[in-house]
């Protein structure tokens, strides 16, 4: 019985074949090019829809990289070296004690009152802050009236580096008054091409104009004591990239 | 008459019918392959074609950039000064104006004797001869609440009197 089936079965095979011979080859050809569809075009189609949206980010950071270059060529650096200068002196990129002491001595100066004692807060020596803006406290012991005393705290307050008065407790000859110094360090980075890059804002210019016109930048006796720290102090490497 | 009269034998027309679907059968078993390859050869070349020059143009202004990566740190640097500058700018309370205010509202005779600033609040002790001068200060300063300028809340704690000193008073004024 199996053999008769089997014998029957290679028959209508061999029949088969002989009536569709000659579909054999076209449809090899239809299946290898389903295939070849399937396993490279539709990938290649993918890779090329990635490829389009990577050029087009790159075309971005080009046209980024066209405008930084325009910026900067045409900043001068004199002007940008002079706006450095002014807003870290104003918002210091570390704990800046000789700039504190040179401010609240060319404060005192000006407003006739002198200092007794003074106390500063060093703060956390580890590299991360909490705060967005860190500040190191310092606390005054001024002699002088109420009266002197706010003309210190007038003073100080247009002087940088900028300070914020915390506490005053004042009374008839002597004072405390705890102020917090700003200080903000610079973070290291990798320049990322691809964001742009903008030159200072309108609402920048008039904070410039503000420090330069209405702020004091104390040139204390304690800068010329000694020189060579001061230098060291106040040199400021202008690139956080290196 | 019989207008059905097929004159080809049956056997033939299914044999040209096969030879047909044959022959449009080997076509489009051609077609697809020649598609196939037609899309393959523009995907590549529209890969090719995308990633072409891109390299080269960045590379060249990468070379321009290089001597003012210094200039695109002090701007950087400037710019994000600034930002945490007006930052503080605005949130900055000024107490010598605070005072000032309060002062103003003091007459001339009149002296503090002790003065606490605390965030919200100044602990104001302050003497007098006179003790209509003492209810001018308090009146200003009631007008200054008045007015909402500075003062919140005043709250008189002590009022008293010393053959030394003259009147004082003490104020405990809560700040706007």
């Amino acid at each position: 019985m199996g053999n008769r089936y089997g014998n029957i079965d290679i028959e209508t095979l061999k029949f088969l074949y002989e009536r569709y011979r000659e579909y054999i080859i076209p449809s090899l050809i239809i299946l290898v090019s389903f295939l070849l569809f399937a396993r490279i075009i539709l990938p290649s189609i993918f890779d090329v829809l990635e490829a389009r949206e990577t050029q087009k980010l790159e075309l971005d950071k080009l046209a980024n990289m066209e405008n930084k270059i325009g910026l900067l060529q045409d900043a001068d650096e004199s002007i940008l070296d002079s706006r450095l200068d002014l807003v870290s002196s104003a918002l210091p990129i570390k704990k800046d004690f000789l700039a504190i002491l040179n401010a609240v001595s060319s404060s005192s100066e000006k407003s006739g009152v002198s200092i007794s004692s003074f106390k500063l807060s060093v703060g956390s020596l580890s590299e991360t802050e909490e705060a967005e803006i860190p500040t190191l406290q310092v606390e005054l012991f001024v002699n002088g009236s109420a009266l002197a005393v706010n003309d210190f705290m007038k003073i100080l307050n247009t002087t940088l580096p900028i300070s914020e008065i915390s506490n005053v407790s004042a009374s008839i000859n002597e004072s405390l008054v705890k102020i917090n110094f700003y200080y903000k360090t610079l973070v290291r980075s990798v320049p990322d091409d691809s964001l742009p890059l903008f030159p200072v804002s309108p609402e920048g210019e008039k904070v410039i104009l503000e420090l330069s016109n209405n702020y004091s930048l104390p040139q204390s006796s304690l800068l010329d004591l000694d020189s060579s720290a001061t230098s060291s102090s106040t040199t400021i490497n202008p690139n956080p990239f290196e | 008459m019989s207008k059905e009269i097929n004159l080809v034998l049956q056997e033939g027309i299914e044999e040209l019918k096969q030879k047909r679907k044959l022959r449009r059968f080997r076509i489009a078993a051609v077609s697809s392959l020649i598609v196939v390859l037609v899309i393959s050869l523009s995907l590549y070349l529209l890969k090719l074609n995308l990633s072409s020059g891109l390299e080269e143009r960045k590379n060249s202004l990468l070379s321009q950039l290089d001597p003012l990566r210094n200039k695109e740190a002090k701007l950087k640097i400037v710019n994000d000064r600034i930002r945490n500058i007006s930052s503080i700018q605005g949130t900055r309370k000024d107490i010598s104006k605070i005072v000032d205010e309060i002062l103003t509202a003091m007459p001339e005779q009149m002296s503090i004797e002790n003065l606490e600033f605390e965030e919200t609040s100044v602990l104001l002790e302050a003497s007098s001869n006179s003790l209509v001068l003492i209810d001018d200060f308090i009146n200003n300063l009631i007008e200054m609440g008045e007015q909402k300028r500075v003062v919140r809340t005043m709250i008189l704690d002590s009022l008293g009197f010393d053959e030394l000193q003259g009147y004082s008073v003490s104020l405990n004024i809560s700040l706007i």
